[in-house]
């Protein structure tokens, strides 16, 4: 007997039992069920540019990311370990432009309002500050712009103008017009809120101008305000306009002793970054209530509504000044439990187009999915999202939702 | 290389004994947990179906079905490992100090055999890789025979059936000790590696210096522990997270690499020149 046999046999055993977990273990991998969109009626180009990224859950240990396309699915761990901790958190279009302009990102945030843009530049802005003991400090404005044709790229930092007495400063929005940069930020001075427009020469690396475009004063005591930028489905493009909603929340003592805000009133206030004009729109009361998605794309704003059997948009358009017509599109999970609390949508908004989808499916329901034009009304496609294949060996398997973008 | 190995095997065997009763307790424990964890889901069951009179479906709903997840939340599954660990650690030190401290100063007849002392120093580094390795391994062996075992105990409308890697995918504390993907694998335990030798140079500044050993051991190990956060702590300073994650990481990689060579460079130096019997 060989003198070296405990070793050996340890040795041998550790070789064997680690490898072979291992190959099972990169083998499995492949064994998640690919999903896809399914047409059931419409233009199947339609869904082209829809991108959801969702999770895939089975029994109480599988848990794993996956991106649908119209081309099919990609899970997370199908990517390199490297490709995969570079994207972690990151959505579809920050890891595009991560893809695409590598060194230009580099240190860059994963907030798509801090992007812009076009086919010439890509910009890019934040407000950076130093934290102190008592109060931030030190507030500057970081700005990077890429000329995509040219190839090369610019930075300059700014200190931000009367910034010490601010306790936060965040920029939502970033855009480029005639050759100027424009900063909306969103500065809350002493309490209070407020949203200003910080201009810059991309030439020169120099501030132009700057306006104070909204605020909330004038509170009483038991009254809160606040203004958020409306959500659009792309906020790195152009566009004309930026709209805040604005609302006035107060403190409601509820029966059970407990207190929740309440909108006391609120109204959109929408800038023209072309002009540098400000228009307020009235929210009509029956917006008025926070769980209201109010979306804004083109020139345009949307309220929609959900139901659990359909996705309701009142257009209205900022360059009339006008309401547009109601549309209601019927979209209903299969499971028809209404008013479920699960039953929610994700609802996108591109291009005078809206794109819904529920957010749940398993083995009693999949996923419906839309596109409808909101110029005419009509249903441009109908589909279903589901497994390519029918999952029999999992009984509870599940896939959510959880980000509806549109390339 | 033929030297090298005899070595490895003359520290293997020396701890051989001790590592195959840990083996023994493990499997004992783990085994004995599936049953008792078994048997007390069963007469739960049974209480409450048949005495309490609650309907299966309910049963199921508050209690969930009998799987390995609830044997491994016990005592009697992450007992025997944490005990393992801890010989493990704790072997990290008496794998060198048994040598001065035992009967007779064994390390004399070590540093004289005709091969370069680097060896010994590798050979005992290698010792407690295969330890600790073996023990992931023998955890690895177990799984399956302890789920063949559940299903032997519980009836199987009762239980949920689940294979090694749904077993760990849902263990976060199981998943630090055999992470589901190879390089992750590659990762902790290099990481685990590096810090053995770190240990070990620890070990080697205090065998030569004695007391001002152990300060110069701390102070290596200060100034190892920096080197290797280096890319990190600089991109906190900063403020500026200018490397990709991925960037992050292969840098890390080259650092402990670097970190290591330099813990094997220091260590062999001081077994060669400065070691005091």
């Amino acid at each position: 007997m060989n003198k070296y046999w405990k070793l050996t046999v340890v040795f041998i055993v550790l070789i064997l039992t680690i490898g072979a977990f291992y190959i099972t273990s990169a083998l499995s991998a492949d064994q998640y069920p690919d999903f896809a969109i399914e047409k059931k009626s419409g233009n199947e180009n339609e869904i082209d540019p829809v991108v959801i990224d969702g999770n895939y859950y089975a029994g109480s240990a599988i848990n794993e990311g996956l991106t649908v396309t119209s081309k099919g699915s990609e899970y997370k761990n199908e990517q390199s370990f490297l490709e995969r901790i570079d994207g972690i958190g990151a959505i579809e279009s920050i890891r595009k432009l991560r893809e695409e302009h590598r060194n230009f990102m580099r240190g860059k945030s994963g907030v798509p309002d801090n992007y812009y843009e076009d086919e010439t530049y890509l910009a890019y802005g934040e407000v950076d500050y130093q934290v102190n003991m008592l109060a931030p400090e030190d507030f500057r404005f970081k700005i990077s712009i890429l000329n995509k044709s040219e190839g090369d790229s610019n930075s300059f930092e700014i200190e931000v103008p009367d910034s010490t007495a601010f306790d936060y400063m965040n920029v939502d929005d970033v855009q480029i017009t005639d050759g100027k940069l424009m900063l909306v930020t969103k500065n809350m001075v002493e309490g209070n809120e407020s949203v200003h427009v910080y201009g810059f020469d991309i030439e020169k690396g120099k501030m132009i101008d700057q306006s104070e475009i909204a605020s909330i004063e004038n509170l009483q005591e038991n009254q809160s305000g606040q203004m958020i930028i409306l959500n659009e489905t792309d906020p790195m493009q152009a566009h004309q306009y930026v709209v805040f909603h604005k609302s006035i929340l107060v403190d409601v003592e509820q029966p059970e002793g407990y207190y929740a805000s309440e909108e006391v009133s609120g109204e959109l206030v929408a800038y023209n970054l072309e002009t540098g004009k400000t228009e307020t729109v009235e929210v009509p009361e029956r917006f008025q209530n926070l769980e209201q998605t109010i979306m804004f794309d083109d020139g345009t704003i949307y309220f929609v509504e959900e139901s659990p059997k359909s996705v309701t948009i009142s257009p209205y358009s900022l360059k009339n000044d006008t309401f547009g017509k109601e549309i209601t599109f019927e979209l209903q999970d299969s499971s028809g439990n209404e008013g479920s609390p699960e039953g929610l949508k994700a609802v996108a908004i591109k291009n005078g187009k809206v794109y819904a989808v529920t957010t749940i499916l398993d083995a009693k329901q999949s996923a419906q999915v839309l596109v409808g034009s909101l110029k005419t009304g009509e249903t441009l496609y109908k589909g279903v999202l589901k497994p390519t294949e029918q999952i029999v060996d999992v009984k509870d398997y599940s896939f959510y939702i959880t980000d509806l973008q549109i390339k | 290389m033929k030297r090298y190995l005899k070595l490895v095997n003359f520290e293997f065997n020396r701890i051989a004994k001790v590592y195959f009763v840990l083996l023994a307790i493990v499997l004992v424990s783990q085994f004995a947990g599936v049953i008792v964890e078994s048997k007390s889901y069963l007469k739960e069951a049974n209480h409450m179906i048949y005495e309490e009179l609650m309907p299966k479906a309910e049963f199921f709903l508050q209690y969930g079905p009998m799987s390995l997840e609830r044997v491994f939340a016990s005592i009697w599954f992450f007992g025997p490992i944490a005990l393992c660990i801890g010989v493990v650690a704790f072997y990290i030190f008496l794998i060198w100090y048994r040598d001065w401290f035992g009967k007779n100063t064994f390390i004399y007849r070590l540093l004289m055999l005709p091969t370069a002392r680097l060896n010994v120093f590798l050979a005992k580094l290698t010792t407690i890789l295969l330890m600790t390795l073996g023990f992931v391994a023998f955890q690895l062996i177990l799984f399956p025979i302890e789920s063949t075992i559940l299903k032997w105990m519980v009836p199987k409308d009762f239980r949920m059936d689940m294979g090694t890697l749904e077993v760990i995918g849902s263990f976060r504390e199981l998943q630090m000790i055999i992470p589901t993907s190879f390089i992750e694998f590659i990762l902790y335990y290099g990481a685990g590696f590096a810090v053995v030798t770190l240990l070990f140079t620890a070990i080697m500044f205090e065998r030569c210096y004695r007391i001002k050993g152990i300060l110069l051991g701390i102070g290596y190990g200060f100034l190892a522990v920096v080197l290797f956060f280096t890319p990190i702590l600089i991109q906190e300073f900063l403020q500026n997270h200018y490397l990709y994650p991925s960037e992050l990481l292969l840098l890390e990689i080259v650092m402990g690499l670097i970190v290591t060579c330099c813990s094997i460079w220091t260590s062999s130096y001081l077994l060669k020149k400065k070691i005091r019997v």
